[in-house]
């Protein structure tokens, strides 16, 4: 028997009956715990640090989801949290080793090539070294285009941006991308 | 003399020290950076008019079109299974998690006291024929009858006889001694004329008033409560036996004018 996804319409009705709350916030993080897990993962780079912000992102769904004005989708109201949760995580790290931006890059390169898995000569972790090179607002338009396909509708809203800017952004991104994967 | 000149001149004019620097160009180029720059021009209109994601990376980057999207990174084995389940307990653990007794409790411990027992009853076997019952009543009310049939000349006739029994009787009172044989030849006329000077909404409130006096069924079939309390309240103070004779006028002069 095959299951049929809950809408996210249901999920809402569910979560406002005291009832069927806690069932229909588990269906809603079941339902869209990879995603944002990955979109995480891959600006912060190692699991606990991103199992961290999910966590603050899945809490913070929690305490909001009941005065969610349903004006744009679910979906681009969880990645804009957990676009702006992972953002504020690496201004702490930053704040906290009291490097320069830079160096908070370097950092993660560091963490990427200290993967137990981690293997220069796939072309999959130089896109993720790559990746790094770029500034964090730029790392997440590229993120949320290249690996999730996100139209720059829905990117604008996620983002608070217009989409110009983000087309532009990504343009750059990816010439920055390509250009560190064919000089590495 | 030269634009250059012209320039050299008019800084010489401002005593400016800028006159004696040198023109040289400080910035640097990538090598091959205005050879390609056409292409990677093109390579992005090409990419705004793409139509997905897809194509817009293949103008982009060929390169990056290629590879593999998977990410490298792993998982702990059981995370996604239970990720679900350790958030829940933190979120019961946090300080500011109420169930909703608890929630109700807070807001108003009176209501959080009583009892939820419903006090109301329901007639024994109630729910057992309710789709049954639910069938019936759509199709009684589907059986709605209307009569309908002529209304726009029936709209004419209808005006006509009331304005006609009020003209009739007050023109039978007046010639009641002049023994006059055929008032009604003449009322006719006269009716036939003011209900033709009558607007659509003067029309209208007339042949309400006539259906709710001339087929006491379909003003009772038909769903407009509205009417029926307008057509109560206009017949506030009229007896019975005079709605019984305006109800046999009202027939015979509409017997008269489908004839005519």
């Amino acid at each position: 028997m095959s299951l049929t996804p809950i809408s996210d319409s249901e999920l809402l009705e569910q979560f406002r009956n005291p009832i069927t709350k806690e069932k229909a916030y588990t269906s809603l993080i079941k339902k869209y715990q990879e995603k944002l897990y990955w979109h995480i993962r891959r600006m912060v780079v190692q699991h606990d640090d991103a199992n961290d912000v999910l966590q603050n992102v899945l809490i913070r769904v929690w305490k909001g989801l009941e005065k969610f004005r349903e004006d744009s989708q679910l979906y681009t109201w969880l990645y804009r949290i957990a676009t702006n949760e992972s953002l504020t995580y690496i201004e702490q790290q930053k704040k906290k080793s009291s490097v320069s931006f830079s160096d908070v890059e370097t950092g993660l390169s560091n963490k990427i090539k200290a993967d137990e898995n981690f293997d220069a000569n796939k072309v999959e972790w130089k896109l993720q070294l790559a990746i790094q090179q770029l500034p964090e607002k730029q790392r997440v338009v590229f993120s949320l285009r290249y690996y999730e396909e996100m139209p720059y509708e829905e990117m604008s809203r996620v983002l608070e941006t217009s989409e110009g800017a983000l087309k532009a952004s990504y343009h750059h991104a990816v010439k920055k991308v390509e250009d560190y994967m064919l000089n590495h | 003399m030269t634009q250059k000149d012209h320039i050299l001149q008019e800084l010489k004019e401002l005593n400016s020290s800028l006159v004696n620097l040198s023109q040289q160009n400080v910035y640097s180029v990538p090598v091959g950076y205005f050879d390609r720059l056409a292409v990677q021009v093109m390579k992005r209109i090409k990419a705004l008019e793409a139509i997905d994601a897809k194509e817009e990376l293949n103008h982009l980057s060929p390169l990056l079109n290629s590879i593999s999207k998977e990410t490298p990174y792993t998982v702990p084995v059981g995370y996604f299974e239970t990720l679900a389940d350790n958030i829940l307990h933190t979120v019961r653990e946090s300080n500011d998690y109420q169930t909703a007794e608890e929630e109700l409790e807070s807001i108003s411990p009176l209501l959080s006291g009583l009892k939820k027992d419903n006090p109301y009853t329901v007639p024994a076997g109630y729910f057992e024929n309710t789709t049954e019952k639910i069938v019936l009543e759509e199709n009684k009310t589907a059986t709605k009858v209307i009569s309908l049939s002529g209304r726009k000349w029936f709209r004419y006739a209808a005006a006509a006889v009331v304005t006609g029994l009020i003209v009739l009787s007050g023109f039978l009172f007046l010639n009641k001694n002049n023994g006059d044989a055929e008032p009604g030849s003449k009322v006719m006329a006269k009716i036939t004329n003011d209900v033709k000077n009558m607007d659509i909404d003067q029309q209208d409130d007339l042949i309400d008033f006539i259906d709710a006096g001339l087929n006491g069924k379909e003003s009772a079939q038909l769903k407009s409560d509205n009417k029926s309390t307008e057509i109560k309240d206009m017949l506030v103070g009229i007896s019975d036996e005079e709605l019984n004779d305006f109800q046999e006028q009202s027939e015979d002069i509409q017997a008269v004018l489908l004839i005519n």
